[in-house]
């Protein structure tokens, strides 16, 4: 009638059958053959790793007739028992449904008689971290002196949920998160057995969708089956789990770079045809992306990406985009993430986005605004906008009234280490965008004797490392603490100080400042939430027209892009007018 | 009603149609996807072709298993869904689904039971249903409904076979609103622009009168692009602002913005009985500009809905903005007026 599931009926029944979780099996046996079991005992690790399907393996390794016994035989009556939850002497309990302190009581008061027929009477009580603190605390008294034929076996998939006081009296087994690898073993060994034709790609998808679960990657090999009436392609397992194929990835990302609008659209049309969740999109790009800038910025990392596919194109948009430009792809694809949440048309937020994104490269960058915006107020005709492409070096600079002096109060560190100083500060930027000076200032070290190790450090990136040089020139204050390198950076470069948080990046980071240090260092990254943009209460609607033009300064300082505005231009603000109902 | 009638979503509704005909249906099952696009139905259907009397395959609608499954008067059939202010999922129901299912089935072949925003349980309530999904007896099938299936626990994910719904298409929509819920062409059409591809959003403004909100919006659009006076403009806005369906307006003027955007890019647009007012206003200014013009109507439109911000200067701001954007569509040119 029913049809069995292929995670159960692929549920190992001895230990030698349990895949990836070797440390928990070996501590197990070896306990059972020389007999120093333990009372209790926590299963603890992830969803479908194997926690339920040992614990009823040790429950019959532990009353089999022939036992206690590292193999059960699976055919005594205890061990047929237990395979069907029928044994007197191995209760199952669900801790979900059994969490509270009456339940618990219940089962310790019947842990006082002796087992019926078994060696041991075994509680296996799954998903324990459900018990209430009374449940906890009345099993307690039963787990500090157990009767000498009780065993307990709980088994959770959140162990910070366990008090310590529970945690104390058991022996704990954590179990791993099983390799794709492993899985796609295990995968390929069902699907034999079923006689089903798949390919080595789509079980390879399947291992590596499982993320790390053994039944998870059973449960979507099952639905494959039953979808699939031929031969199963992968083509057939990324449409039914919904995967973003890599494929689909560098698609977009061409469009992107070349500008294709038509075929953007269309890349969103099909991914929404096809049930695809756009926020699992918006973020597997964003993943690709990331992996271009780390093609770029490391291009020996390579060996970092798992199949060689995955490294196929990446160079090719590395060499075609900038860091620029792929730091701000990143901006915007994360602003996108946030906002699809409560956009009233996901699917329009996300085609208007990626063209956006298409037109970046485009627009006139902010540089370039800046310069005309100042060779008008200059008087002088306002040079043609040249989207990002590199400009010509010495351009003449001229300063529109910053509402406080930049450059004489502290001269940059890259002034005081790098070339010699140039003849007029005004005239001549160097062509480097970290030179800008709308970036926070650097600040100095915080109680550091070795002041000047950050400036020291950004000078040595400059050359070596100019991306790296590009985030951390950005940092607002650092901590120099032993082995510790702390940077602190607003809240408003968050997007790029999490770029750091890339272990690629940050190895580089690390391997850069510890030479410089010429002792092992290891960076830490933390994002101020500076007060006003965390607590700040949402803008305040705007209504009445009676309010004092204090209040309308104040409110206006608040709004977002009228502090960036100010920020960028170093302005201030004059008046507030509103507009004339 | 049969597999045959259900719309949209035909590969994954066929696929549920061969899983009961080759009596293979996985007894714990997650339907996802967007809000409306037949999730329940297909569900219903299903619940319907595993009980029905006259049919093991394909439900026939008229048996009284199928009429009694259809008003939730069946007994093998448990429907679950939110209630109260919290709309939440309440863990007494779903406990009783979990005592119930041990039970044979009284009167039909299967015991069925659906849970109706399955996300919307709290923790306990969710994890006391782990064990009944993973080992169900052999007549219990569990259906849970979601739009939001990243809300559910990991563990229960990992137990059940995920359907994935996609929303409907344009037209799939517009003819179901035709054909059976008494909607005219016209008005069908332009639910479907509305509707993100989700018959609830549709039908949600049904009775709402579209067709002059729709004029006023092309008009609105036409004369920003065309840089009508602030004179005009605020007036105007103050008139929308009165308009209790001024969030539909918003979303109509959304959707166009869209669409004259997908016009600039080379792709399909959604109010498609518009094309040629739309192909007009796309020569007005632009991609970069249009991109913009979206922007700010989904800002507003979410300012308003999400933040009670003051109606009458919202849409003034967006009216005017809009004009300014279309007046200078680079920065130079909008300096050099100064
Ligand atoms: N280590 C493993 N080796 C082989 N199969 C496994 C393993 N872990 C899990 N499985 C498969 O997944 C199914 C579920 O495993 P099990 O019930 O032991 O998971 P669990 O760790 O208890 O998960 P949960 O926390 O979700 O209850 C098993 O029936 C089996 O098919
Ligand atoms: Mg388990
Ligand atoms: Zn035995
Ligand atoms: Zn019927």
């Amino acid at each position: 009638m029913a049809y069995e599931v292929l995670a159960l009926k692929y549920r190992p029944k001895v230990f030698e059958d349990l895949v990836g979780q070797e440390a928990v099996t070996r501590t197990l046996t070896n306990a059972i053959q020389q007999d120093r079991i333990a009372h209790a005992f926590l299963f603890a690790g992830v969803r479908g790793v194997g926690k339920t399907t040992t614990a009823r393996i040790l429950a019959k390794a532990l009353n089999c007739e022939s036992g206690p016994t590292v193999r059960p035989c699976g055919t005594c009556a205890a061990c047929e028992e237990i395979a069907r939850g029928r044994s007197l002497d191995v209760l199952e309990i669900d801790g979900a449904s059994n969490a509270g302190v009456e339940q618990v009581r219940e089962l310790i008061d019947s842990a006082r008689y002796a087992p019926s027929r078994d060696r041991f009477k075994i509680y296996i009580i799954d998903e324990v971290h459900m018990l209430s603190t009374a449940a906890f605390n009345a099993l307690l008294k039963t787990l500090e002196e157990p009767p000498p034929t009780v065993k307990f076996i709980f088994a959770t998939t959140e162990h910070h949920k366990i008090p310590d006081t529970i945690l104390s009296r058991c022996q704990e087994h954590e179990f791993r998160t099983v390799a794709p690898g492993e899985i796609a073993n295990q995968l390929r060994m069902i699907a034999k057995a079923e006689g089903i034709e798949i390919t080595e790609g789509a079980i390879r998808t399947l291992a590596r969708a499982a993320s790390g679960s053994m039944r998870d990657g059973i449960s979507a090999l099952d639905q494959v089956i039953a979808a699939s009436s031929e031969k199963i392609e992968e083509h057939d397992v990324t449409e039914l789990l919904g995967l973003i194929e890599r494929d689909v990835l560098r698609q977009t990302a061409n469009a992107l770079t070349g500008q294709d609008t038509a075929s953007i659209l269309k890349i969103v049309n099909e991914l929404v045809r096809s049930g695809r969740d756009l926020r699992n999109f918006i973020s597997a790009l964003m993943q690709y992306f990331r992996d271009i800038l780390v093609a770029k910025v490391a291009p020996e990392a390579s060996e970092l990406f798992e199949l060689p596919d995955e490294t196929a194109g990446l160079e090719k948009f590395a060499g075609e985009l900038s860091e620029e430009d792929l730091l701000r792809a990143l901006e915007l694809l994360t602003q996108t993430e946030i906002a699809l949440r409560s956009s009233p048309e996901p699917r329009f937020h996300v085609e208007v986005a990626l063209l956006k994104l298409s037109q970046l490269r485009k627009l006139a960058s902010f540089e370039d605004l800046l310069e005309r915006f100042e060779a008008l107020v200059a008087g002088e005709p306002p040079p043609p906008s040249s989207g990002s492409a590199p400009k010509p070096a010495a351009k003449p600079r001229v300063v529109a009234k910053p509402t406080k002096p930049k450059t004489e109060a502290s001269p940059s560190p890259e002034a005081k280490a790098g070339p010699p100083p140039q003849a007029t500060q005004d005239a001549s930027a160097p062509d480097d965008w970290t030179a800008r000076d709308d970036f926070p200032p650097l600040s100095e070290a915080e109680g550091e004797p070795s002041s000047d190790f950050m400036s020291q450090l950004i000078e040595q990136l400059k050359t070596a490392k100019p991306m790296l040089h590009a985030i951390v020139s950005r940092h607002t204050s650092y901590e120099l603490d032993g082995n510790r390198l702390t940077l602190k950076f607003l809240s408003s470069q968050k997007v790029l100080a999490e770029q750091l948080e890339q272990k690629m990046l940050k190895d580089l980071l690390e391997e850069q400042a510890s030479r410089l240090a010429d002792r092992k260092l290891s960076v830490t990254v933390r994002v101020q939430e500076n007060g006003a943009s965390k607590d700040a209460p949402p803008p305040a609607p705007i209504e009445t027209e009676d309010k004092s033009s204090e209040d309308l300064q104040e409110r206006a300082r608040r709004d977002p892009l009228v502090r960036q505005f100010i920020d960028t231009f170093q302005g201030e603000i004059q008046s507030v007018k509103k507009p004339e109902a | 009603m049969s597999f045959e009638k259900l719309v949209g979503n035909r590969a994954l509704v066929s696929r549920l149609a061969r899983m009961v005909g080759s009596g293979r249906v996985p007894p714990s099952l997650l339907f996802c996807g967007p809000s409306g696009v037949g999730k329940l139905q297909a569900a219903m259907t299903l619940a319907k072709a595993l009980n029905c009397s006259q049919s093991k395959t394909d439900p026939c609608g008229t048996c009284p298993a199928c009429l009694r499954i259809d008003r939730e008067e069946y007994a093998d059939v448990h429907i679950a869904r939110p209630e109260g202010a919290g709309r939440q999922l309440r863990a007494d129901a779903v406990r009783q689904i979990v005592r119930e299912t041990p039970f044979r089935p009284f009167e039909g072949r299967r015991r069925v039971s659906i849970l109706i925003d399955a996300d919307r349980m709290n923790d306990a309530a969710a994890n006391t249903l782990l064990k009944t999904l993973e080992e169900p007896p052999p007549w219990a099938i569990l259906i849970l409904i979601t739009s939001n299936a990243a809300a559910l626990l990991p563990t229960i994910l990992s137990r059940c076979q995920i359907y994935r719904f996609a929303p409907l298409a344009i037209e799939e929509l517009s003819d179901l609103l035709v054909s059976d819920h008494d909607v005219d062409r016209e008005q069908a059409t332009t639910l479907a622009a509305l509707s993100g591809g989700s018959l609830t959003a549709a039908l949600s403004y049904r009775d709402e009168p579209l067709t002059d909100l729709r004029q006023e919006a092309v008009r609105l659009l036409t004369v920003v692009a065309r840089g009508g006076r602030e004179q005009d403009l605020v007036p105007w806005a103050d008139r929308l602002a009165k308009d209790k369906r001024l969030l539909l307006l918003l979303h109509l003027l959304m959707g166009m913005a869209r669409d004259v955007v997908a016009t600039l890019a080379g792709g399909a647009i959604v109010h498609r009985d518009l094309k040629s007012e739309l192909d007009e206003l796309s020569q007005g200014a632009p991609l970069d500009a249009w991109l913009a013009a979206f922007e700010l109507t989904e800002n507003a439109l979410e300012n308003l809905r999400d933040r009670y911000l003051n109606k009458r200067l919202t849409v003034a701001r967006l009216l005017v903005e809009m004009r300014e954007l279309s007046r200078s569509r680079q920065l130079s040119p909008a300096l050099d007026r100064q």
